[in-house]
């Protein structure tokens, strides 16, 4: 009778003793193995998010920008590691999808998410989508999976959204010029402009008494001084007739387009810094501000921006973009300004925003660098060009997909 | 029959206090250190996955504050006032350090290592990606201290050297000033 019991304690106490051991660990396994699966968590969400906006920032509208979003990704791949920052993240699946036409963040990324999509002018939206297995160690003693298997990883899944939404307002960042829109009823992104094509930011002077001066020929309008245009004039070679006899019937002939400060102590963080003397939004009424501005004190740091760029010579939009996309050119000479439509001498309505091109006169010859000093060889009275490049992203340097407005900011959405 | 048995207490034929209570005694002893020692080990461990999951979202903040603020220097060498605020921004969660109490214990600013890589060559630059990390560079290494304190060598601490680590693009204004060096405007 008593070894009888005897016998069935001991069963009991190996029970208890398994069952509270496999307890124990599992209760370790919660803290440790879990801790540690939360940890790989938070790091993978942290690439999943950085990578999507780096991507998200490349897109303008090309395949060539598709392409640059999935390396811009890639790239991130050496930066935000997961398991205590030690592994990288190997290829994350990149989806991309576009939103309605000037969509705010709220309803942006409605279409369908494809790896590969077939047109790329309005894919706004970089989905970044990724999965690592996180080794476990006291987890397996107590946990199976659904089909009975032992665990020995944990699954982890981590996913961000990253898109351009249009920007209606921007309180700084634009440099003080304009482009003017092409025809009065052109409409964002382009405002039709064409990418590629050399503008005016800053306009010579002009005479509406000129000999010849109309509507049909408003090219007679402006003073004939050297600029970097056609015909002598400082008209740059895509203005159309309509933009020319919009700023001639409209403006007052110490307007140039400038809209900064004239202060040559403070010109500077104007020109360079994008410091604007007032925010500017769709639709603000840009003439009071508008000035002759000190062409030959601004001048300087358009040529610094130029020859602060790693390509500081090429001045065509194809080959200098071309050397973006291999690094080869870092952005610095891209400038982003508010597009105008001068609708009567007391309107000067923003229609949106967009990206130009600086211009260069810089020469390489035998290895040796001549820097560029375009801006300052023209007189206050000489109007300045640039390349229209395309629509505007805050902190891409290059030009982004361009919704309404021309201008967008990279947010993420999930 | 059986309680009988186990409220037996008295001297055997030796001299020696006999039943099982001793044996209970010893059990109890050993079992609980084992025990305290898992849940402590344990409670440990968890404590500092907690600790360096709050410096992890310290990092991120902080590096994803940085690449969307203004960007003023020429060089990589981050102006001193993004400087200190990403450095505030990481400690206190505020850019302006008016909040004082830092995220993790004993976190102050000289722990937090601010990089910035740019993307060209040489002079030629413009701000590329923007990284936050707790010590590794010139920052101080922090320590993340367990709940108990070091005993006999047993795990009571792990040190940070450039870790936890958030990399952001820069997204910003770049808004450069030629006329600043690295050591200021």
């Amino acid at each position: 009778m008593r070894i009888h019991r005897k016998k069935s304690e001991r069963g009991f106490v190996l029970i208890t003793m398994t069952a509270s051991a496999i307890a124990v660990i599992a209760a370790v396994g919660l803290a440790v193995d879990m801790g540690h699966v939360y940890i790989v968590k938070n790091e993978t969400q942290t690439f999943a998010d950085a990578a999507a906006l780096a991507g998200a920032l490349k897109l303008d509208g090309t395949s060539t920008g598709i392409s640059n979003a999935q390396s811009a990704v890639t790239a991130m791949t050496s930066n935000d590691k997961y398991n205590f920052a030690t592994t990288a993240v190997i290829s994350p699946t990149v989806y991309f999808t576009s939103s309605t036409a000037g969509a705010g963040a709220a309803n942006a990324c409605s279409g369908t998410w494809t790896t590969s999509p077939s047109t790329s002018s309005s894919i706004n939206c970089v989905k970044v989508a990724l999965s690592v297995t996180v080794p476990v160690y006291f987890i397996p003693v107590s946990m199976l999976s659904k089909s009975n298997a032992v665990v020995y990883g944990m699954v982890v899944n981590s996913q961000a959204v990253a898109a351009q939404v249009d920007l209606a307002t921007l309180g700084t960042g634009l440099a003080p010029y304009s482009g003017i829109i092409d025809s009065p009823s052109a409409t964002g992104p382009n405002f039709g402009l064409v990418v590629g094509d050399e503008y005016n930011i800053q306009w010579p002077a002009f005479n509406s008494t000129n000999n010849g001066c109309k509507q049909q020929t408003p090219d007679n309008c402006f003073n004939g001084t050297n600029g970097n245009g056609k015909n002598g004039t400082g008209l740059c070679q895509n203005e159309s007739n309509d933009a020319e006899w919009a700023v001639v019937s409209n403006w007052s002939a110490s307007n140039s387009g400038y809209w900064g400060t004239n202060s040559g102590s403070v010109l500077e963080s104007y020109v360079l810094g994008g410091a604007q003397l007032q925010a500017v939004s769709v639709g603000t009424n840009l003439t009071p501000i508008l000035s002759s501005g000190q062409k030959n004190a601004e001048a300087i740091y358009l040529d610094w921006k130029v020859n602060n760029d790693t390509d500081s010579i090429d001045n065509s939009w194809g080959a200098y973009n071309s050397r973006l996309t291999a690094k080869t050119a870092n952005g610095s000479r891209l400038i982003d300004i508010p597009i105008l439509d001068p609708t009567d001498p007391t309107q000067t309505t923003v229609s949106g925003y967009g990206q130009y091109l600086l211009e260069s006169n810089a020469s390489s010859s035998k290895g040796v660098l001549t820097p560029s000093n375009l801006y300052e060889t023209f007189t206050g009275n000489q109007g300045w060009c640039a390349i229209y490049v395309g629509p505007l992203v805050i902190g891409g340097f290059n030009p982004g997909v361009g919704g309404s407005t021309g201008a967008a900011q990279v947010q993420l959405i999930q | 029959m059986k309680q009988n048995h186990l409220k037996q207490r008295h001297l055997n034929s030796r001299g020696r206090w006999g039943g099982r209570s001793g044996l209970a005694m010893m059990e109890f002893a050993i079992g609980s250190l084992v025990l305290t020692t898992v849940f402590a080990g344990t409670f440990q461990f968890g404590y500092m996955f907690y600790q360096y999951n709050l410096l992890e979202d310290a990092v991120v903040t902080a590096a994803h504050w940085a690449a969307q603020y203004t960007y003023v220097s020429t060089t990589s060498t981050p102006s001193s006032d993004l400087l200190t605020k990403v450095q505030n921004m990481t400690v206190y969660g505020d850019p302006t350090g008016t909040n004082t109490t830092p995220v993790v214990p004993n976190l102050t600013t000289a722990n937090v290592n601010f990089t910035v890589t740019m993307s060209g060559s040489g002079t030629q630059v413009v701000p590329g990606t923007m990284t936050v990390a707790i010590g590794g560079g010139s920052a101080t290494n922090f320590t993340i201290n367990g709940i108990f304190p070091n005993w006999h060598g047993i795990i009571a601490s792990f040190t940070a050297n450039g870790k936890p680590t958030a990399t952001y693009p820069f997204q910003g204004v770049f808004a450069p000033d030629p006329t600043c060096s690295a050591s200021g405007c």
